[in-house]
């Protein structure tokens, strides 16, 4: 009886392990980042990606203010646009696995100490 | 910050991170970048110095204060604060407060993960076996 039981157990350890290694396989993000940036002054961002599948992928930099509004303009597509949009195509595997993206914050009057 | 990544064509979010960056408000425009790294250069002397110049600034005041019998008025420290930060021009996003003014390299995606899935693993193997243990008892 308790063998019975116990290759049961054994089986959903092994279930359960797999489970576990399905989940860790993820993209791994390198991200290169100015500490300080000015209002109205554009700095760039460098983003690079490791251990993923070949294709196309589009890459979000939200820049929010202390109210959680948005605050930052990313350039995409030729033209400053809001930062709620994802720059599309920014990276393609296996072709090029990094990027530089060009942000600047503008209009941000609200503060946090 | 928050960084989001997703695959062309899809809405799945294969990574979403956050990071913190500080806003400074802009002293010049116009700026060419061999002046911009001037400023950076001497951004630390100019905060210093405008930290000094609030503090001779509020001085007096608070002497004022003192002599009319008001030194421990909360208002007026509070006017006295809001000024030296308003001066000062810094402006913070995020939670952590970086110490250096470089580039910072941040790290996440699966190393993470997988540490997260293992440390899972260890405790279902553990509960498996005080399971398997209390059995045989």
């Amino acid at each position: 009886m308790w063998r019975g039981n116990s290759w049961y157990v054994v089986m959903i350890a092994i279930a359960f392990f797999l489970l576990c290694m399905n989940t860790a396989r993820a993209v791994s993000v390198k991200f290169n980042s100015p500490v300080f940036v000015r209002v109205g002054e554009n700095f760039t961002v460098h983003v690079m990606l490791n251990d993923v599948e070949d294709g196309s992928y589009d890459i979000k930099t939200e820049v929010l203010g202390t109210n959680g509004e948005r605050i930052g303009r990313v350039f995409s597509e030729g033209k400053w646009r809001s930062t709620f949009y994802y720059v599309k195509n920014a990276i393609k595997v296996p072709e090029r696995n990094d990027t530089s993206i060009k942000l600047k914050v503008e209009n941000y009057i609200g503060m946090q100490f | 910050m928050i960084l989001k990544i997703r695959k062309t064509g899809t809405t799945k979010i294969l990574a979403e991170e956050n990071y913190s960056i500080v806003v400074e408000a802009s002293e010049k425009s116009g700026k060419t970048g061999e002046e911009s790294i001037k400023i950076d250069e001497n951004l630390e002397e100019e905060k210093k110095e405008i930290n000094e110049k609030n503090k001779h600034e509020i001085e007096p005041t608070r002497r004022d204060n003192e002599e009319k019998g008001k030194g421990n008025d909360s208002e007026e420290r509070k006017r006295n604060k809001k000024r030296i930060v308003k001066t000062s021009n810094v402006i913070k996003l995020g939670q952590s407060k970086p110490s250096k003014k470089e580039n910072v390299v941040y790290e996440a995606g699966s190393e993470k993960i997988k540490r997260h899935a293992i440390h899972w693993f260890v405790a279902f193997l553990l509960f498996v076996l005080v399971m398997m243990a209390k059995r045989k008892i």
